[in-house]
This record gives C-alpha cells, sequence and structure tokens, in this order.
C-alpha cells in the first residue's frame, strides 16, 4: 500500500509539473518545442485528477477501518473489565458468605430467643450465595468451551422436567409425527441449565399450567414456554435478558435477576435465538430456537 | 485413628472467621481440631501430629493449597485431602483432583456439606498406599484410563470421552465391584452447584458404554444394578 501512495505521488507530481510548463512556459525558454492532440492534453490532466480521487478513497476507507477496529478493541476490552469485574466481585463475596453461612450452622445448633431471626439471615445468606453462583456460571460461560454433542430433544426436556421445583404443573409435548425431532447439537448440560431457567421463571411467575413445547421447523427446532401468569410489562421486556434486571412487577417474587440472562447467554453461545412475547396479565411466551445436529 | 478417640482433622484457611467457625461446627461433630493459617504452618502441623484428614483452602498466602498437597504426595503421605476452592467448578475441580485432593467443596458451602464429606472420606482405612482414586492410571483389561490427561484407551485405541464421562467411568472403575448410586455420582462428577437430574448420568453411561461398545444386557465394564445404580466389573490394577 505504501508503495501505492509513492508512485502515485510521483507520478501525479510529473503529470501535473508537464502540464504547467507545457502551458505556462514559452517554448522559447525550453530551448525546444512540443506539441500535444488537444484529446490528449485533456486525458492527462484527468488522469491526475482520477489519480488524486482514488488515492482520496483509498485514504479514507483505511481510515474508516482503522476506526472500526479500534472501536471493536475497546468494546473487546470493556467486556473483559466487565466479566473480570463479575469474577472479582463473585470471588470477594465468597470468603465473607462461607464464613457466615458457617457462623449460622453454628447457631443455628446452639438454639435460643433467636432462632427465628437466624433462620431469617440464613434465608437471605442463601440468596447471597446463589446469587454468586448465578455471577460466576454468567462470566463461565461466556470464555468456556462447549462440549459439544448430539443431544436428543425429548430427553432433555423431559430431564429438564424432571429438575424444575413443580414438574406436576408442566405440559410437556414433544412433537413426535410424522418423525421424531432430529437431535440438535450442542452442550448438554447447559442447555439443560437454560431450559430449567426458562421453565423455573414461567413456574414462578404463573399459577396455572406451563406449556412446554417442542415443535419441528425445517432447519431448526422450536421450543416454547408458555405461561399464564401476570405477564412482563411492557417498558421491562427489552431489558429482562440483562443481568440482574428485573420486571417492575415481580419485585415481591424471590429472584437473582440472572436466569433469564445465563439463558440468553447460553442459547446465544449455540448460535440460537430468545425471542420473549409478553402481554401484561395474560401471560408470556418465550421461543427458542436452536439449530438441527446436522446444521 | 483407633476407635476411642476422636479423629483429628487439620483445618487450614487463612481466613480466620472461617476457620474459627468451622473449628466449632467440627467440635461440635466430635472431630479433634487443628488449625493452621497457611500452607507453611499447615507442612508444620501434619508432621508433628499427623492428623487423619486436612481440609485446606487454595488461596493462601505463603504456601497455596495445591503446594501443600502436591509436597504430601511427593512425600507418600496419603493423608485424606478435601481442597475448598472458590474459583470456577470445573477446572479448578479437575486440577485439584491432579494434585491428589480427595474431594473438593465449592466456596460457600455450609458446615454439614464439609461434615458429611469428612466423614465419607474417613471410612476408608488404608492411608498407607496410593488408593485407587487417587492413582493415575486405572487398568482393567483391555481398558486404561490415564486420569491427568483425561484419556481412555480400548487396547491401543484411544476413546474420546466427554469430561463427564470420563469422570463417571474414573469414579467407577476407582471403586470396583461396588454399587455406586446415581446420586453419588451425580454429587461427585457433577458437584453441589449444578442442579441435574439423574436421567444426566444415565445418558453419560450411555455414551461410555457406546463408546467402549459395552452393551447394558451383557457388559463387560459396567453393570446396571436396577433401583440402585452402577457397577464397573473385574479386577482394576491402579499405578
Amino acid at each position: 500500500m505504501k508503495y501505492f501512495w509513492a508512485s502515485a505521488a510521483v507520478l501525479t507530481f510529473g503529470v501535473f509539473s508537464a502540464l504547467l510548463i507545457y502551458f505556462l512556459l514559452p517554448p522559447s525558454l525550453l530551448g525546444f518545442e512540443f506539441a500535444l492532440a488537444p484529446a490528449v492534453a485533456l486525458l492527462i490532466p484527468a488522469l491526475g485528477i482520477a489519480l488524486v480521487l482514488l488515492g482520496l478513497g483509498l485514504w479514507t476507507q483505511g481510515f474508516r477501518a482503522q476506526i472500526d477496529a479500534a472501536l471493536a478493541d475497546k468494546t473487546a476490552e470493556l467486556e473483559e473489565q466487565r466479566r473480570q469485574f463479575i469474577r472479582r466481585l463473585d470471588h470477594e463475596l465468597k470468603n465473607p458468605l462461607t464464613a457466615m453461612q458457617i457462623q449460622l450452622d453454628n447457631l443455628q445448633n446452639a438454639p435460643g430467643e433467636n432462632s427465628e431471626a437466624v433462620a431469617g439471615i440464613r434465608v437471605q445468606v442463601d440468596r447471597l450465595a446463589q446469587l454468586t453462583r448465578g455471577l460466576r456460571r454468567l462470566a463461565d460461560l461466556e470464555t468456556r468451551p462447549l462440549e459439544m454433542e448430539s443431544v436428543e430433544v425429548e430427553e432433555l426436556l423431559g430431564e429438564v422436567v424432571d429438575i424444575v421445583r413443580a414438574p406436576k404443573r408442566v405440559q410437556l409435548d414433544v412433537q413426535q409425527r410424522p418423525w421424531e425431532p432430529p437431535p440438535i447439537r450442542g452442550d448438554r448440560e447447559l442447555l439443560l441449565l437454560a431450559f430449567r431457567n426458562l421453565l423455573e421463571n414461567a413456574l414462578n411467575y404463573s399459577e396455572g399450567l406451563v406449556e412446554f413445547r417442542a415443535s419441528q421447523a425445517s432447519d431448526h427446532l422450536q421450543v416454547e414456554v408458555i405461561d399464564t401468569g401476570r405477564g412482563i410489562p411492557d417498558a421491562d421486556l427489552p431489558y429482562v435478558t440483562q443481568e440482574l434486571y428485573r420486571a417492575a412487577n415481580v419485585h415481591e417474587v424471590p429472584g437473582s435477576g440472572l436466569g433469564l440472562a445465563l439463558a440468553d447467554g447460553i442459547i446465544q453461545r449455540h448460535g440460537g435465538t430468545l425471542e420473549i412475547r409478553s402481554r401484561s396479565g395474560e401471560g408470556t411466551i418465550a421461543t427458542v430456537r436452536l439449530g438441527y445436529a446436522s446444521g | 485413628m483407633t476407635e476411642q478417640q476422636m479423629p483429628t482433622v487439620l483445618l487450614v484457611d487463612d481466613e480466620d472467621a472461617i476457620r474459627t467457625g468451622l473449628a466449632a461446627a467440627l467440635d461440635r461433630a466430635s472431630f479433634e481440631v487443628i488449625e493452621a493459617r497457611d500452607g507453611v504452618e499447615a507442612l508444620a502441623r501434619i508432621e508433628e501430629q499427623a492428623p487423619d484428614l486436612i481440609v485446606l483452602d487454595i488461596l493462601m498466602p505463603e504456601m497455596d493449597g495445591r503446594e501443600v498437597c502436591r509436597r504430601l504426595r511427593e512425600a507418600n503421605n496419603w493423608t485424606p485431602v478435601i481442597m475448598l476452592t472458590q474459583i470456577d467448578a470445573t477446572g479448578e475441580k479437575i486440577s485439584s483432583l491432579e494434585e491428589g485432593a480427595d474431594d473438593y467443596l465449592n466456596k460457600p458451602f455450609d458446615s454439614y456439606e464439609l461434615i458429611a464429606r469428612i466423614r465419607a472420606l474417613l471410612r476408608r482405612q488404608d492411608l498407607v498406599e496410593r488408593p485407587a482414586h487417587l492413582s493415575r492410571t486405572l487398568t482393567s483389561g483391555r481398558l486404561r484410563l490415564e486420569r491427568e490427561t483425561q484419556r481412555a484407551w480400548l487396547e491401543n485405541d484411544q476413546v474420546v470421552l466427554s469430561n463427564k464421562a470420563f469422570g463417571v467411568l474414573a469414579h467407577l472403575m476407582s471403586r470396583p465391584n461396588t454399587v455406586v448410586s446415581r446420586e453419588q455420582l451425580l454429587d461427585h462428577v457433577w458437584g453441589w452447584d449444578d442442579p441435574t437430574g439423574s436421567r444426566t448420568v444415565d445418558v453419560r453411561i450411555a455414551e461410555i458404554r457406546r463408546k467402549l461398545g459395552d452393551p447394558a444386557a451383557d457388559p463387560e465394564f459396567i453393570e446396571t444394578v436396577p433401583g440402585e445404580g452402577y457397577r464397573f466389573l473385574g479386577e482394576v490394577k491402579t499405578s
């Protein structure tokens, strides 16, 4: 690229100098006379101008690429800083939390008048412990290598139902006809965690049955988690997959604000999408789309 | 450890609040407790008092938990060690086990979890030889597992197993001819942090069987014990 610039500059300089000499200096001073056809005389400055424009175009393009690269670097740096912050926070919280849990065990073994207060503190300390676990998982998730394998859909979703809080409220329906769903390619344990979080969420914020449906699209599997609960207010909907974000209408329900962020992160790492549609007071549909194993 | 004596546990953690809290809990659970604040002090206590079990924090000033464990094992000391880890689950766990820890617990944990693990480890009697679950290589007939590199071989062919499948197979092979329940496998291979179900265990067993060519109906290596769990069949040599 540098050579191009050097040769373009020399060429442009040459063309302009020749034109200057031709038009400005009388032939008597030059000691010789040369003549050019008018078409050639016009072509030469046009070539010069074209070269200058080409040079300018390339220069701004290079400049833009530099800005883009700098921006990408900065974004990656900020992302790394955020990850490091979460790791440090998690790390710094662990020792005090462990000490608190152990001392609470000690207190609970020496029952006295304060046993109710101790039990209350325990619930809160357990929530904090859960939060640190969630934070660590989130930080891990972005960097840990995925263990990809072929995952049987019905078996995976069946296990998700087994491990949630209220399996009896879940109605699992995996489309079996005209053929069974092809396997998907993914890290089985992470997918288990993602679907579990989605299902737990639906169970937490609704009272009735939760539909857990898998259907087959031509190139992907679609899994829906449908509840008829309180729904998510419109204003909160764009933010619910952000870390630690909790919608305005759920503050009385204990939760970490990490479940959906984790699910979304896992699905994204699998190249899939998570879409959440909701109507306040009517319910929520979470739709996951994941490519099949062969894709 | 004689039957009359209370087992002695050495607690090594640089955090005073954790150490004193745990000391009280272990004392209540009828253990004799010795404490140390860092790795150097820990090695001195082990030398003087030969504890029956060591609870070892990983991150400590002076000398960290891994180094303590490495030195003990190099000196052919097989006192059971439980590592207290605090970084991430999988990576940290594998490296603690490589350093020769018998078990690990992720912070934060409560004292009941620790006491349960201490009791489980103390049931082991042989402290003079390298126990099977710490051996580098496990061999049974044509099957060989190399723990440090996490590789499995059938005769001369390498068998590529997922991390968890390797963990399950290594756990079963370390306890040949013993029934191991799905819950025990979940506890040891997956840890307490990840809520998974027993089907996850079955999926890994199926993976092992498929890759080893070991049919469930007529197994050479892993037998299903209905209603109880799984059992590794046959002699296992350790080295």
